[in-house]
């Protein structure tokens, strides 16, 4: 089995005065599925045109199968299949001169290509320019998957599919794991990275905030549940439990905003007890994650600030 | 080079091989129909031509204009055809990268396994291929034409002639590709092309003008452009030609380096 690890070292990159990157570190293990977060402009997709050779680093590196991404771009990019963020393809292509343009640069017809054309439901007889943004975004995933590269490097790869696809596209990713595959996959859905991936890194202003096992990071991070009761409750029912917080409280007690971290087990016990109208449980939310990692960033260079005044 | 991207790009530019082929192509055809008036009243035309201003002849390189050769160098081969060719040269030349950067396709385009060099080289030779499909439907066009005006011109003749053509187109595609690896979009790429061209045709007309200008053909690449004579007489203008291709090979080597070392972004 080759090396198909990610290892990024002190990654830097910046244009002209414009933030990029700062000093990036981390590796992804072979076999894993390791999620990018962060919000838009925080420095993904800088990231990714790195691994893929597209920019010249300003310092540090960034090696995929144990070759310099920059300097062997051609090697690196014969063991990835790429999903780049923005989807501009060669709009008077038909899907399938497309994908098959693609495939002889690697000697031939891409060796998986119908079983991801009949698993996405794509139709290669169009035009390119002809079709939907959905099909678009399908034709580009088809495109990186059916090399059957050993790292997958996928700067958002949901934008723009539906649901079912985008469930269809997360079960692929799951497969493509068991298969050994590398996936580096960036996004600004928690959800969608919590799904699949083993760990996530959070990436904010260029830097990188934090990097966690994704079982660590659903522990901890909060979702929201908004409460209808038929009549008032104490609130401090609510902020007796473990992992939960009250945010606001309405209409004299009987509507009740919260902030749940972890096991919501006893919040649903409680909820059994009350004389519940209406309940609405929030997606796992990117904004709480972030702030939490926001504020600790903050204070750890208010932290800086402070020492280095100190010293002066 | 990458024979995928070359024959891609002979594909995709299909397209416009034919259609200025084709153009140059009607262009001469009918041009070389007024030839047999001209002919019959070439006394008449050598008079004419003795009250035009010397300026004016040296610089649009008209002479002889009784003879085939000397009518189709004043009428298309010195004048109409160099802009023909040029508009292709700069619009496809500034295309190659410019264009994919422009559109935001140059990700995608870069992420194939393959050098950049060896990307753009197989982009460069398809254009340099659609060319000389330019000029030989050129050639073509001015053997049949001749051929129904009852004139004709030696092989070597179509050969000279064909070269110091082919060299002309090579030389604006070249440094036209040389601007576009090194800036970000195709506009920019080809008003520098553009200005280039321009500057370079009108230091060929001030040249030919006055001898107190005459060193300004040094600065143009259309002084190493001589169709007429070549056609005529079939001589090979060497070292102007040899210029032009050099500054093309100094181009087109320039903007590989430049392309294998700048950011490729949108």
């Amino acid at each position: 089995m080759p090396d198909a690890s990610i290892a990024v070292s002190h990654l830097t990159r910046s244009y002209g005065k414009r933030r990029g990157v700062v000093d990036l570190d981390f590796t992804v293990g072979a076999g894993e599925i390791f999620g990018f977060l962060g919000p838009n402009g925080a420095g993904k997709t800088t990231t990714i045109r790195l691994l893929m050779g597209l920019l010249r680093p300003g310092a540090g590196g960034a090696r995929i199968c144990g070759l310099d991404c920059w300097r062997d771009a051609p090697a690196v990019k014969a063991r990835v299949g790429f999903l780049p963020g923005e989807i501009h393809l060669y709009e008077k292509m038909t899907g399938a001169a497309f994908v098959d343009f693609f495939a002889a640069f690697r000697g031939g017809p891409a060796p998986r290509r119908d079983e991801f054309v009949e698993r996405l439901q794509l139709d290669l007889a169009p035009r390119i320019r002809h079709l939907s943004k959905g099909n678009r975004q399908k034709l580009a995933v088809v495109q990186a998957l059916m090399h059957d590269a050993p790292v997958l490097i996928l700067d958002e790869p949901s934008s723009g599919l539906d649901p079912l696809m985008q469930a269809e596209l997360i079960e692929v990713l799951r497969e493509e794991q068991q298969r050994g595959k590398t996936i580096f996959l960036s996004s600004h859905t928690l959800s969608e990275v919590e799904r699949v991936a083993q760990r996530v890194a959070i990436i904010r202003e260029g830097r990188i905030v934090a990097i966690e096992d994704v079982e660590h990071l659903r522990a901890t991070r909060e979702r929201r549940m908004e409460v209808l009761l038929h009549q008032p409750v104490d609130p401090a029912v609510f902020d007796a439990l473990p992992g939960v917080r009250v945010l606001t409280t309405h209409a004299d007690g009987r509507h009740v905003d919260l902030a749940v971290s972890g096991n919501p087990r006893a919040l649903l016990e409680l909820l059994g007890t009350l004389p519940i109208d209406d309940l609405v449980y929030g997606p796992p939310d990117l904004e709480s994650v972030f702030l939490r990692y926001y504020d600790r960033a903050d204070s750890v260079a208010a932290n800086a600030d402070r020492s280095a005044e100190a010293r002066r | 080079m990458s024979m995928v991207m070359f024959r891609r790009w002979l594909w995709s530019s299909r397209w416009s091989a034919i259609g200025y082929g084709i153009g140059a192509a009607a262009y001469i055809l009918i041009i070389i129909a007024f030839y047999p008036t001209v002919r019959a009243n070439s006394a008449q035309m050598d008079q004419l031509l003795k009250v035009y201003p010397e300026a004016l002849k040296q610089a649009f390189g008209i002479a002889n204009i009784g003879t085939l050769a000397g009518f189709l160098g004043a009428e298309v081969l010195n004048i109409i055809w160099p802009l023909i060719v040029g508009v292709f040269a700069i619009m496809a030349g500034s295309a190659v990268v410019a264009q994919e950067i422009d559109n935001g396709t140059v990700d995608l385009w870069l992420s194939v396994p393959e050098r950049r060099s060896r990307l753009l080289l197989g982009k460069i030779v398809a254009l340099a291929m659609v060319a000389l499909l330019i000029v030989l439907a050129t050639l073509a066009a001015i053997w049949v034409g001749a051929m129904l005006v009852g004139e004709s011109f030696t092989t070597r003749g179509y050969l000279a002639a064909g070269v110091s053509m082919l060299a002309l187109i090579l030389v604006m595609l070249a440094y036209s590709a040389l601007f576009s690896s090194f800036v970000s979009d195709r506009g920019r790429a080809g008003a520098l092309a553009a200005a280039v061209t321009i500057g370079g045709y009108l230091a060929w007309i001030i040249a030919g003008m006055s001898n107190s200008w005459s060193w300004l053909r040094y600065v143009s690449i259309f002084a190493g452009y001589k169709p007429q004579p070549a056609l005529a007489s079939g001589t090979f203008q060497v070292g102007g030609i040899g210029i032009l291709l050099g500054i093309s090979v100094v181009s087109v080597v320039a903007a590989l380096v430049l392309f294998e070392r700048r950011d490729a972004i949108s």
